[in-house]
């Protein structure tokens, strides 16, 4: 049945706190057919595995709203992160007309005009206001946590509404009483207790889903690059269509300023294009006939015409967004648990209400109905489960979505807490430290031409080769600034050398036996790291007058990358397949002192088990092609990646190859991160430690028999209690103060490479 | 396509891959490649850059640039 399963992303509505997650996850999960079911908080995603022969999309459905939750399809074109701005405006209002309800009502309690206008018929127009208040405007606590309790579990709703049930419903009967005359008319009602406990949590809440919001705007941003409409070449004429309607193979016009919808090869136009959504890199990358363009990418310069080769979801843009999706879905080890936890705690807290509600009764100090109403309110109130559920996934989404607008793509939450353990750091060299691209180190003559007239000799008879290393040797040239001259009767041998006129000179470039065709017994002069190093050779007018020896480019980022690790205190080992004095060349001009050469694939394998085996965490950096199994074994693979491939199975870690600073800020962005989440939970844990107790009344020893200034009695009774209205207030704090040290980290500084630190 | 220069008599004429000019081979133009022992002529250094990015395609008839 393998073949048969399909994914499917629901959007799931009315989640508050890690206890809904787990109450979606386990519906579904229950459902035949469905597996691999990641619920999200933040994103308010479901992402799941099912046979839709077993298990229908509306049967999916179905037990999420039995969970007393709901659930939708995702709207492929305008896909939605976090709360829908529809949902955010209802919130506020039902939060405006709250508060200016709730403070009506204080105004009558309290100030004396309207208490004595209202006379004894006050508590009528209380009960009134608060119902309004209640059941108007919180009405989705009552209804959630109803849900809750058809399904036998609870959530976060079911303490809202539980604590202003009591409350609401022990000043609704004390009013009855008074109407009865059953009671005196002076007796003190708690409906200004309800209505600000709903105030304070709609508060909370609506800051709440502004904040959540707002951790989800890097990856919002990466969505929203995409272009709607396009231009493209039909029956020679342009014709604007809707992106999605693209074909492959079909020819799209982009003008400047205009974004590229799709991946292609450039037919004509020259143009400067800006691949900072694709790599970070701020600069613009000019690009011309033959050469790649991106989804998502700026025009910035000329017109271009393009021919499609990827469309809609097989773009790189696209591909990137569903890797960013799947690590923001997924799940860090401890906030697996602290999602089962969140499931037990409600219950916990509901206990701890009854029992100090009941311990008030019993306690020495006699009957204290009030007091122990009050307590079993505070208790009910003040407890928190939001910001242990909260403190894992606001982290992992802001840092996801600031990582992958910098080119740095997680695999998945897991792979964040891992890196932050990071203690060694493995580099392979070709590719990583080095581009892979040859440049001239040396230009040795054998004294009866200058080094200069050498090379532009050489460049001129290499001007029309296309070789990797007469590339090199061009660009040496080039950068002197001086004039190549043209080369005459160029004969190219493909894979010996190149030969030719240049001012009246015959110019021979290429290997030892290319040049030196008559005395092929004399031997080329060496130096020790020469000697294994590629080697051309040049002769003119058949005299042996130099050579150029070429090595691997050093990454110009190398040496501040290498230094920003060992800067975080990580350990750095370079491992290559390469010959000892070259490697040891490279180790030496980027400041790396461990050093293992000449090493095969399986021997760089054995050697990162060798270091996990001394309990070193390790990441492996390497080019993602040759390095697979090394990638795999480390804890965490870092694959350096072209443009064209940024999802590399292998790694846990893919970068743009354009910037191996990036090798270190994953790293350290990563520690950052993981930092901010045992805030986060420190905060969650230690919060509803200490303040449950209080909110039960355990300092009621201390604060009882003190008198507590007038300013003060917003947070402690006068009986010595807290206050269940401070308690809804602490309980919105808690969570609002969990999202803003998770935003913190968009103030994560990036290493940024310095033009100038060479 | 252009007339090939052409003399009268002369026989030491090789086809451009590239461009399918025909060029002389004792002084061609663009120079020459030599590829696995045998030698091929272009009319241009652009078409002998050309042939080599993709020699066996040139080389084989698969590919060619008529201008």
């Amino acid at each position: 049945m393998e073949e048969n399963k399909e994914e499917l992303t629901l959007i799931i509505e009315g989640m508050t706190c890690a206890a809904c997650v787990f109450h979606v996850e386990s519906a579904i999960s229950k459902l035949q057919g469905v597996s691999k079911v990641a619920v999200n908080l933040i994103t308010e995603k479901a992402r799941l595995t099912y046979i839709p022969q077993i298990s229908s999309i509306p049967d999916i459905k179905l037990a999420v709203r039995k969970s007393g939750y709901s659930a939708h399809t995702e709207n492929k074109l305008a896909p939605e992160y976090g709360i829908t701005a529809k949902r955010l405006k209802t919130l506020r209002l039902k939060t405006v007309i709250s508060a200016l309800l709730t403070t009506t009502l204080i105004l009558m309690m309290y100030v004396p005009i309207f208490e004595n206008f209202l006379g004894h018929q006050k508590h009528y127009v209380f009960f009134i206001i608060t119902s309004i208040i209640i059941f108007g405007c919180g009405k989705d606590f009552y209804l959630s946590a109803l849900h809750s309790l058809r399904n036998k579990t609870t959530n976060m709703n079911t303490l809202v509404s539980l604590g202003t049930s009591v409350a609401y419903g022990y000043s609704t009967l004390l009013t009855i009483l008074i109407f009865l005359d059953m009671q005196n008319s002076s007796s003190h009602t708690y409906f200004d207790m309800a209505s600000i406990i709903i105030t304070l949590v709609l508060v909370g809440r609506y800051i709440e889903s502004r904040m959540r919001k707002q951790t989800t705007d890097a990856i919002r941003s990466l969505v929203n690059t995409a272009p709607i409409t396009a231009t493209v070449l039909r029956d020679n004429s342009e014709v604007p269509i809707l992106a999605d309607q693209i074909i492959i193979g079909e020819i799209v016009i982009v003008y400047p300023g205009e974004t590229i919808p799709v991946d292609g090869i450039i037919i004509t136009g020259v143009s400067m294009v800006n691949e900072s959504m694709l790599s970070g890199e701020s600069m613009p990358v000019t690009k011309k006939a033959t050469e790649n363009v991106f989804a998502s990418t700026i025009n910035t310069g000329g017109k271009l015409t393009i021919k499609a080769l990827s469309i809609g979801s097989d773009t790189v843009h696209a591909r990137i967004i569903q890797l960013v999706e799947e690590a923001q879905e997924s799940k860090a080890p401890v906030q697996r648990f602290a999602d089962k936890a969140s499931s037990y705690f409600v219950p916990i807290i509901i206990a701890s209400s009854i029992i100090t509600f009941a311990l008030w009764l019993i306690l020495p100090a006699g009957l204290q109905v009030e007091k122990a109403i009050i307590s079993s309110i505070s208790v009910l109130i003040i407890a928190c489960p939001c910001a242990m559920g909260l403190a894992t996934p606001t982290a992992i989404m802001v840092t996801t979505g600031i990582a992958a607008k910098s080119g740095i793509l997680y695999r998945d939450a897991a792979t964040i807490e891992m890196s932050s353990r990071v203690n060694t750091i493995v580099f392979d060299k070709t590719g990583t430290l080095t581009l892979g691209v040859p440049e001239v180190i040396e230009i040795i003559t054998s004294g009866l031409h200058s080094q200069e007239s050498l090379l532009t000799f050489a460049a001129s008879i290499e001007s029309e080769s296309e070789h990797i290393i007469a590339k090199a040797i061009i660009k040496k040239q080039t950068a002197t600034n001086t004039p190549i001259p043209l080369a005459k009767n160029v004969t190219i041998e493909i894979g010996k050398g190149a030969s030719g006129f240049v001012d009246g000179h015959f110019i021979q470039i290429g290997n030892w036996g290319y040049v030196n065709k008559l005395d092929s017994n004399k031997t080329p002069p060496f130096n020790e790291l020469n000697k294994h190093l590629a080697q051309v050779y040049i002769s003119i007018d058949n005299n042996y007058a130099g050579n150029f020896v070429l090595n691997d480019q050093i990454n110009p980022r190398a040496i501040e990358t290498v230094q920003s690790l060992k800067k975080m205190g990580i350990e750095i080992y370079l491992l290559s397949g390469d010959h000892k004095t070259v490697t040891e060349n490279v180790g030496q001009k980027v400041g790396i002192k461990n050093i293992l050469s000449s090493k095969l694939p399986h021997e760089k394998l054995e050697f990162i088990k060798y270091l996990q085996n001394k309990n070193h965490i390790v990441a492996m950096v390497g080019d993602g092609i040759n390095d697979g199994p090394a990638l795999m074994q480390a804890e965490i693979g870092i694959a350096l990646n072209n443009g064209s491939d940024m999802a590399i199975e292998a790694a846990k870690i893919n970068l743009n190859n354009t910037n191996l600073l990036n090798c270190a800020n994953s790293l350290s962005l990563a520690r950052y991160s993981l930092k901010k989440i045992k805030q986060n939970l420190f905060w969650a844990v230690s919060y509803n430690i200490t303040l449950v107790p209080i909110a039960a009344g355990a300092l009621y020893s201390l604060t009882a028999d003190i008198p507590i200034p007038y300013l003060l009695t917003g947070l402690i009774n006068d009986n010595g209690l807290l206050n269940p209205i401070a308690a809804a207030a602490a309980m919105g704090f808690s969570s609002i103060s969990v999202i803003a040290n998770s935003l913190t980290l968009k103030r994560f500084k990036l290493i940024l490479h310095q033009e100038n630190n060479k | 396509m252009k007339i090939p220069w052409f003399k009268k008599g002369t026989t030491n004429l090789s086809e451009d891959l590239v461009c399918n000019m025909m060029v002389e081979i004792n002084n061609p133009p663009g120079g020459k490649v030599i590829f696995n022992s045998m030698t091929y002529y272009f009319c241009a250094p652009g078409c002998k850059i050309e042939f080599q990015k993709d020699p066996i395609g040139y080389i084989s008839g698969e590919k060619h640039n008529p201008m």
